[in-house]
């Protein structure tokens, strides 16, 4: 579980990084952009890391949980 | 200047947070509209992606203490969800005056919920229970059983409805109702409700980011003065006395409603 917490660490610190970046450098603003999708998007993997880690430990109700979450999350980015 | 700004709305909303429970959106929204002199789509777009990167941390070391309720938070999360794009679909289609309108009403609505639950503790079920975390204050394992899954459901999806509509965690909705009705110990509901804060706010706020409404300069120094003042406020509430801070928060949520409601109507 640890493991997929860090998704979480590694998604703010690359999101807060890029943003930084975009700031610090005038003329590369679309890093900013790459950081807010960055943030945003962490909690979509930090769902699929769920879905994985429960599926190895076969706990397959909250691994069915975190799948139709990721679903529905995918889904919602397009609508 | 406005990065200033950005930096201390970030540092009080987190401050308010580590001390009465109610940060984020609850203040960065009305802040933003004060000092930064934000358009209202814009507040809410910045309040959620702040929201979402201090749940990040939040979540990261409330996994690392095993106290988040994983299969319920997971399971909520899903109508939880579907409500917050719903509403944040409607919000960006929606005039700027009612959606201050409506934040005024919320903020209203909070305060008199505040000043009736101030002296209000919550008790919780102590026997052998399917659940259970170690609480280090207790020093013992804490075990519980979720009681009244469906309203659950019904207060969560709520939570989500007014997360993307205006731009707040739902924090302050769900952790006494989970707490109250579902009889989930605090610390459970309130470390899950971060970890759901921060996958609603984030599908919410993708809407927000679609149709040009974050401003990433804004959000990083909000993040940044956040983290910090994630600190500063654990060392502020072993100092101050919460209850003259939670009335005088009070009474600033309902100067900020009424001017927020009457700036819009006139």
């Amino acid at each position: 579980m640890k493991f997929v917490a860090l998704v979480l660490k590694i998604g703010f610190y690359i999101g807060l990084l890029l943003l930084f970046a975009g700031f610090v450098f005038k003329g590369y603003g679309y890093l900013s952009a790459y950081g807010i999708y960055a943030l945003l998007f962490t909690p979509y993997v930090f769902v699929l890391a769920l879905s994985i880690f429960y599926l190895f430990n076969k706990d397959y109700k909250i691994f069915l949980f975190s799948i139709i979450l990721l679903g529905v999350l995918i889904i919602s980015t397009f609508v | 200047m406005e990065f200033v700004i950005a930096f201390f709305i970030g540092i009080l909303s987190s401050i308010t947070a580590s001390m009465l429970g109610i940060g984020g959106g609850v203040v960065i929204v009305p802040l933003s509209l004060i000092f930064l002199k934000l358009p209202i789509h814009n507040a809410i777009a910045v309040s959620l992606v702040t929201i979402v990167s201090t749940s990040l941390l939040v979540t990261y070391k409330n996994i690392e203490k095993k106290i988040i309720n994983m299969p319920m938070g997971l399971g909520l999360e899903v109508s939880t969800s579907i409500f917050a794009v719903v509403a944040s679909l409607i919000a960006i289609n929606l005039n700027q005056d009612v959606l201050k309108i409506a934040f005024g009403v919320f903020l209203l609505s909070l305060s008199f919920f505040m000043m009736k639950n101030s002296k209000s503790k919550y008790e919780y079920s102590e026997t052998n229970g399917k659940f259970s975390y170690f609480d280090q204050n207790l020093n013992k394992v804490v075990y519980y059983d979720i009681k009244n899954i469906p309203m659950a459901i019904l207060i969560s999806s709520f939570a989500g409805f007014l997360s993307g509509m205006l731009g707040v965690g739902g924090g302050i909705v769900k952790v006494p109702i989970l707490n109250a009705v579902c009889k989930i110990p605090i610390k459970a509901a309130t470390a899950t409700s971060s970890m759901m804060v921060g996958i609603t706010a984030a599908c919410a706020s993708i809407v927000y980011f679609r149709h040009g409404y974050v401003i990433p300069n804004i959000v990083l120094f909000m993040s940044l003065g956040a983290v910090f003042g994630s600190k500063v406020g654990l060392y502020i509430a072993h100092k101050a006395k919460n209850e003259v801070i939670e009335k005088v928060f009070i009474a600033l949520l309902l100067i900020v409603a009424i001017e927020m409601i009457v700036k819009a109507l006139i």
